[in-house]
């Protein structure tokens, strides 16, 4: 038997402030509490230790863990989360999203991993790699960069590893003045050059059959390998 | 992590005592109330035990478990028992002020339903939050 069904759940939440405002404070009051025991546990640390590393006596840490409490400072969060050495995120959502973020509470998903996991630091620098690809694949499409104005133009990072010479953009300028029909172009090059420690793919060499197509023709589909 | 089982003892319609007191909460409790028990499932077994539930070990209380829910200013105290592994059946529901139950004869009430429900399962239903 569902004491609440889903759609009865919704329902409520889209129906009546009343419940809208209990149920997102509860998730907040019983959520802090019940992740400050989990990641405690998964420390294997004592209330006292974990007061001592935020500096707060032990019936504080005892307090912060009761969910019927819940009045816990802003910085009080900061602090728990540098014990740990973990982020807090304080953000406002939709209900929708409290409903994704809490659909799992058991103490596994309810534990942060500290900046000194393993696994997170390997997030953290996968996180970081991506990145980085992302940034170094500059596209030069003049069609993105036509019609635009120059503060509009991305602003592409600085790196050591990026080195920058040649970058084609054409930016046409429309004065404004209908009389004046006269558009000025400016054309900025600067290359963008592969990041350092990627391997150079091979190419395949294209061969050509010979036909009789004129000299012109012949030129352009002809490509010597680099 | 497998989570907890919660159960509730049901009156002869089959109607549970739980549905039964949760209806007639106002909006405010029956959020609280959803939110705390679903956190309370996902607690490991170790968990389960104060400021979120309690032994009582007095007088006819003894042997009875409280779950403490404050909740819109009024404490409230669902009581029962631990009924297999990773399961909570709730018999009864109270308020407490002063360290006084009301009603005041909750405790007996809770231990003749235990003692009622161990011999006839059939009043013994399952419910999700």
């Amino acid at each position: 038997m569902n004491l609440q069904s889903n759609v009865g759940l919704v329902s409520k939440l889209l129906h009546s402030k009343e419940f809208r405002d209990a149920y997102m404070f509860e998730h907040i009051k019983t959520g802090v509490a019940y992740q400050i025991r989990a990641i405690r546990d998964e420390h294997k640390w004592t209330q006292s230790r974990l007061g001592e590393e935020a500096k707060k006596p032990r019936n504080v840490i005892s307090r912060l863990e009761d969910p019927n409490y819940g009045q816990f400072s802003f910085q009080t969060l900061r602090e728990i989360a540098s014990a740990f050495n973990v982020a807090l995120l304080v953000k406002f959502v939709p209900f929708s999203k409290l409903l994704q973020e809490y659909e799992d509470v058991s103490s596994e998903a309810l534990v942060a991993p500290s900046v000194h996991d393993h696994k997170e630091i390997n997030r953290l620098k996968r996180w970081a790699a991506v990145k980085e690809k992302n940034e170094s694949e500059v596209t030069s499409t003049v069609d993105s960069a036509l019609y635009k104005p120059m503060s509009a133009l991305p602003v592409l990072p600085l790196q050591s590893e990026l080195e920058f010479t040649n970058i084609k953009l054409q930016e046409v300028y429309n004065t404004g003045d209908t009389t004046d029909k006269t558009a000025q172009t400016n054309v900025i090059s600067i290359k963008t050059k592969r990041p350092l420690k990627q391997k150079r793919v091979a190419r395949p060499r294209r061969r050509i059959q010979k036909q009789n197509f004129p000299i012109q023709a012949v030129t352009m589909a002809y490509k010597p390998a680099a | 992590m497998k989570l907890w089982t919660l159960k509730s003892y049901t009156r002869p319609d089959g109607k549970t005592i739980v549905a039964e007191w949760y209806e007639q909460q106002s909006d405010t409790v029956q959020a609280i109330f959803l939110t705390r028990l679903k956190f309370l499932r996902g607690r490991p077994n170790n968990g389960w035990d104060r400021p979120d539930v309690g032994q009582l070990r007095h007088g006819k209380c003894k042997g009875l478990y409280e779950i403490v829910l404050k909740m819109d200013g009024v404490q409230h105290r669902p009581l029962g028992y631990y009924s297999g592994k990773l399961e909570f059946t709730i018999v009864a529901f109270a308020t407490e002020r002063d360290k006084q139950f009301n009603p005041p004869n909750i405790c007996e009430t809770a231990q003749e339903r235990i003692a009622f429900i161990k011999k006839h399962k059939e009043r013994v239903r399952e419910f999700t939050v």
